[in-house]
């Protein structure tokens, strides 16, 4: 009962937290749009941006928004300091999972789909003569 | 105080200063970090093997019909249940429980929206046949070696894609008593060309099934341009891996949201009967984590699936 009530306080005690939330929602919203201004500029209509660029532009504006969430929405500004033994490690284990997984894609990106786009050059030459 | 009895006290002023709920939660939510992250890693590592050539690359969200606005709006709308979600807590936990009764109710509403709008997304899919092991996988120029590669799975397409054609100009005839004529005359063209047959006096041998995937293709761009509607399967170079990721990552996430309505129906429940009581912060708070972090999941699938 007391570990209840001490962590309900832990946020709501905090003045304005309403005018806070709403402050987020806001920034989320914006972010949604910045990801579809980096899109727009990345289309192949404009193309002032490289899409590999807005891809991770892209990716950036959305881990700001899952921080802001994480951070506001889900009390980690104030429950921090019970939970990051939960967070960090499962962090890193996610980070290592892809970094794990990564060889593959890389070796996928050098071997097999060069291959590819060498027997698709020369079948485009063939097809010219 | 006797030596147990101070044992229990000292025991009961350690651990973590949570609500054994609210623990559970962040271990069960740290689970599912590491299963969306599997999913979304995979998907990344299979996009990023595929080349970036006009014919040979990862499908564009045009190409599958994924509307980029419709992927707008469910952020939008899960953006606006995760707020009215805190909202709920803050007005539970500020002794109003007739208002976080409504912010539970609106809440319930936009999870039941965003499955409204998956639900006609998924539709449109089916629709148009983008399903996983349904797509044709080569077209012209993609090179022998993946013609070779894939020539099985081609001649299931151009079966698929034969029957599919006899199929609508049949169905059309019967439902409408009409074909669009250029529609038509396309489908019978290309079910000539798929036979073997002779050209003066040479043999014609059928069309290979990336001549056929462009074929359909084609046929499926007239029937677009002439607002006919006809459910043939497209070639879609990678279109069977790109349905297989979206369907898995969509699918998880949209279940996910449904058992967050689940239990936001009987907290709403309980309000409407005026059963929300002091002790009820707590759960919403619980449910609240959980929804945040399916939100989260949807920050990170709209960009990945719906933009570049």
């Amino acid at each position: 009962m007391r570990a209840e009530k001490h962590e309900t306080e832990s946020c709501e005690h905090v003045p304005n937290l309403f005018r806070l939330y709403m402050f987020v929602a806001v920034a989320l919203i914006i972010c949604t749009a910045l990801s579809f201004v980096f899109n727009y500029y990345a289309s192949e209509d404009v193309h002032t941006v490289a899409k590999t660029t807005a891809f991770l532009l892209i990716l950036g504006v959305a881990s700001l928004k899952a921080l802001l969430v994480g951070y506001i929405f889900m009390h980690l500004k104030w429950d921090w300091g019970k939970l990051y033994f939960l967070i960090i490690p499962v962090a890193i284990l996610g980070m290592m999972m892809i970094i794990v997984l990564l060889p593959d894609a890389l070796l996928g990106v050098l071997y097999d789909a060069k291959d590819q786009l060498i027997i698709a050059e020369q079948f485009a030459k063939e097809m010219k003569k | 105080m006797t030596e147990h009895a101070e044992r229990l006290e000292n025991h009961s002023e350690m651990g973590i200063p949570l609500t054994s709920g609210k623990l559970c939660m962040w271990l069960f939510l740290v689970t599912e970090v590491m299963f969306f992250t599997a999913l979304i890693g995979t998907y990344l590592i299979l996009r990023s093997s595929i080349p970036t050539h006009p014919i040979i690359s990862w499908p564009s969200p045009e190409r599958v019909h994924l509307s980029e606005l419709i992927g707008a709006i469910n952020t939008f709308v899960l953006i606006a249940s995760s707020l009215t979600v805190v909202l709920a807590h803050h007005k539970a936990y500020h002794g109003d429980p007739t208002s976080a009764t409504r912010y539970i109710g609106v809440t319930l509403v936009l999870g039941l929206a965003f499955l409204g709008i998956k639900t006609y997304e998924y539709k449109t899919k089916f629709d148009h046949d983008i399903l996983p092991g349904r797509i044709g996988e080569l077209l012209p120029g993609m090179g022998i070696q993946r013609e070779r590669q894939m020539h099985a799975i081609g001649m299931q397409y151009v079966t698929r894609v034969r029957l599919q054609m006899e199929a609508a100009l049949t169905r059309e005839q019967k439902q409408f008593g009409y074909v669009h004529p250029k529609v038509k005359e396309a489908i019978e063209m290309l079910l000539v060309d798929m036979k073997d047959g002779e050209a003066g006096d040479k043999y014609r041998p059928p069309l290979s099934p990336a001549q056929v995937g462009e074929r359909v293709n084609d046929i499926l761009h007239i029937a677009h341009m002439e607002h006919h509607e006809i459910r043939l399967s497209p070639a879609i170079p990678y279109g069977n891996m790109w349905a297989s990721c979206y369907f898995a990552m969509t699918g998880f996430h949209a279940l996910h949201v449904f058992g967050g309505l689940v239990v936001f129906a009987i907290l709403l429940l309980k309000g409407l009967r005026g059963q929300l009581a002091q002790q009820d912060v707590g759960q919403i708070e619980i449910i609240g984590l959980y929804w945040h972090f399916v939100d989260i999941v949807w920050i990170f699938l709209f960009p990945l699936l719906y933009l570049v």
